[in-house]
């Protein structure tokens, strides 16, 4: 009898550690883990969100309805990081994923922005990049690469702090260049603000 | 419920006088009893910072901040998520900076820096700062707001010193979000020269001229404004110079409540460095003297100073618990008349027990005397304009003791190259000196810290009378 009494006595202790470990979720099994913004740097939402809106714009814009069904050589330089976050994962991220919007639309041939980076010269000129690209460069990725098209940016923002508050307001400006004539054919700017309070 | 409140309500019901004689006794015996739980408890009372950082100390002032780091790490480890793990960040970040693993260093400082909270004592009530400074558990850590600043400033080293100039130029730019932050006074925004230099630096080399300059301007001065020309590049030598002074725990004595109480409160103590002066030498011949940029243990100091009644006047309403419950010792003590002793003598065993019982609650219940203690005392800056190629850095130390530090360094024409010496691991570990103790009754910090016990102590009574009258109802 004593045993069972005992054994019965120890389930409860047996069972507590698994009511207090950690808890883990599956985004594709709650939609919802992927809404709160969990501090004031990038997450997927407001890159998905960003994105959707570049893309929407450039797709409706004059200058890709002017290329007909001709398909381009482009790529993506750069998106310079001028803010106050460290996102420069989230600014690969979304250079990554302008990329795949870019194949997927079907009216581009992408050239790969790690074939650019491969290049020793062009990876030491990309890394500085600011909002202009000087001629040299321009001329490399035209005569080294075939490219018609690029698109680089950056992304800024006015930070401020006051008490336990924080609020980031962000600007991401993207825009394209054609490389024989260095005009800028399209440009956007899109805004984000995250918050956060202590 | 934090101690203090717990107690206020003994001492309020004592004051009016309407306990029974019984019932007075039967809660005497209970404090009897308490006291003597907490004197086997102050057998193993928690140590104090000073104790637990000791050994993380004593190999990065030896010189071996690597094994400094180790040592820090396992203890985060063990302590993950609790009241201490931001503070052991910090001084994580701090010796993996020195073992120049500056990626590993940026990491921490990064994930800490969303995190970690200025604590400003001077908007606090006493009564707030006492559950904060003297609870039995030790709340989450909140940094000064020097400590604060010095976080960004020692990671934009960091990047600095990893080549990376737009993780530098974020750092610069979250400096001064932080320095120009809205509810900062404006003599306060411009109070760190290194800060707004080193900001002025890191956008210049991320290309960011306008922002640079604007740094630069709010400085004051743009000594580390070097524009080399296309064939030089420049090397930034920075010292970071001694100790910062650090807290330990003090034991002070302040009159109040009809007897001189024992207050235990965190002191800050300088730890005295063997240089005063940092001479720059370029390929063996003396450039100039580094001056001093940032008085990181001035910054201190004077926060400590502007601080200290007020810690004076929570400390001792902590203590009021520990009062409590030594009257209530005392007075069972000299209730308990013996045949064998007379009453003279009574009357002293019965004082004595009253003052051992509060000797011994204050002994459980250390002061909070974290800190970040691997911080410099002060940091010094120059910036050289070199020509391209290898060249021979070396910093020569001077105070009562000479040493000289060497670094070749390769530069890049319009390049950058960072020299990061840490004089403090060369200067070897020696505990730090407790204060003496002291009657503070008299003293200025002593009256204003009653002056504001007194406030805190009308308030109590308020909020109690009106939870008083509320229970009533």
């Amino acid at each position: 009898m004593r045993p069972t009494v005992l054994a019965l006595a120890l389930i409860p202790l047996l069972v507590l550690p698994a009511c207090f470990g950690p808890s883990y979720s599956r985004g594709s099994e709650d939609h919802e883990i992927d809404e709160p913004a969990l501090s004031t740097r990038l997450d997927r939402v407001d890159l998905e969100m960003a994105l959707a809106e570049w893309t929407f714009g450039l797709d409706g814009s004059p200058f890709v309805k002017t290329l007909g069904e001709r398909k381009p050589s482009i790529a993506i330089l750069h998106i310079a990081n001028d803010s106050s976050e460290h996102i420069g994962g989230a600014l690969d991220t979304l250079l990554n994923s302008a990329e795949t919007r870019l194949v997927q639309s079907g009216q581009w041939n992408v050239v790969d922005n790690s074939t650019l980076s491969a290049d020793a010269i062009i990876a030491e000129r990309l890394r500085d990049l600011g909002d202009d690209v000087d001629d040299a460069t321009i001329a490399a990725l035209g005569k080294e690469f075939g490219i018609e098209y690029f698109i680089n940016g950056r992304i800024g923002d006015t930070a401020e702090k006051s008490g336990d508050l924080r609020r980031v307001q962000y600007y991401l400006f993207l825009r394209v260049t054609e490389v024989a004539t260095k005009l800028i054919r399209y440009q956007a700017s899109i805004d984000i603000t995250k918050q956060v309070e202590d | 419920m934090p101690a203090a409140w717990a107690a206020s309500r003994v001492e309020r019901h004592r004051a009016a006088g309407s306990w029974p004689r019984a019932a007075r006794r039967s809660c005497a015996r209970g404090v009897t009893a308490i006291v003597l739980l907490l004197a086997c408890a102050a057998g193993c009372a928690t140590p104090t910072w000073e104790q637990r950082i000791a050994p993380a100390q004593r190999a990065y002032y030896g010189g071996d901040p690597q094994h400094a780091a180790e040592i820090i790490a396992a203890r985060l480890e063990d302590e993950a998520g609790g009241p201490d793990a931001h503070v052991l960040r910090l001084e994580l970040a701090s010796a993996l900076a020195a073992a120049d693993d500056f990626a590993g260093s940026a990491r921490e400082y990064v994930a800490l820096d969303d995190q970690l909270e200025v604590l400003d004592y001077s908007d606090m009530p006493v009564f707030e700062l006492a559950a904060f400074l003297f609870s039995v558990n030790r709340t989450e850590y909140g940094a000064s707001r020097p400590e604060r600043l010095a976080l960004n400033t020692l990671n934009l080293l960091n990047f600095l010193a990893l080549g990376d100039w737009e993780g530098a130029a974020v750092e610069a730019r979250r400096l001064r979000v932080l320095m120009l932050q809205g509810d900062l006074p404006e003599d306060r925004r411009y109070a760190s020269a290194l800060a707004w230099q080193l900001a002025g630096v890191a956008l210049q080399l991320a290309g960011r001229s306008g922002e640079a300059e604007d740094c630069f301007r709010a400085a004051g001065s743009s000594d580390l404004a070097v524009d080399p020309p296309p064939d030089e590049g420049t090397v930034l030598v920075v010292v970071q110079n001694g100790k910062a002074p650090m807290r330990v725990e003090a034991i002070y004595r302040l009159l109040f409540d009809n007897g001189l109480h024992r207050l235990q409160v965190p002191a800050l103590v300088w730890r005295p460095s063997p240089w005063q002066r940092a001479v720059v030498l370029l390929d063996g011949q003396p450039v100039a003297e580094a001056p001093v940029l940032l008085d990181l243990g001035a910054q201190l100091r004077a926060q400590y100073d502007r601080d200290f009644p007020r810690m004076l006047a929570a400390a001792a309403f902590a203590a009021a618990p520990r009062v409590v419950a030594g009257q209530a010792v005392e007075r069972e003590v000299s209730e308990r008349k013996s045949k064998h002793i007379d009453d003279d003598l009574q009357q002293v065993l019965a004082q004595f027990s009253g003052f051992f019982t509060e000797e011994l609650l204050a002994d459980a219940l250390p002061a909070d005397t974290r800190c970040w203690s691997l911080l410099p005392a002060d940091v010094r800056a120059l910036r050289l304009h070199v020509p391209a190629g290898t060249h021979d850095i070396a910093v020569d130390l001077i105070g009562p003791e000479r040493k000289r530090l060497h670094w070749s360094v390769s530069v890049q024409p319009r390049g950058f190259a960072l020299v990061n010496a840490i004089t403090a691991l060369d200067e070897g570990w020696q505990p730090s000196q407790e204060p003496r103790t002291q009657d503070l009754t008299h003293q200025p910090a002593g009256l204003a810290a009653l002056n504001m016990l007194q406030a805190a102590l009308a308030v109590r009574a308020a909020i109690l009378h009106d939870d008083h009258d509320h229970d009533d109802h």
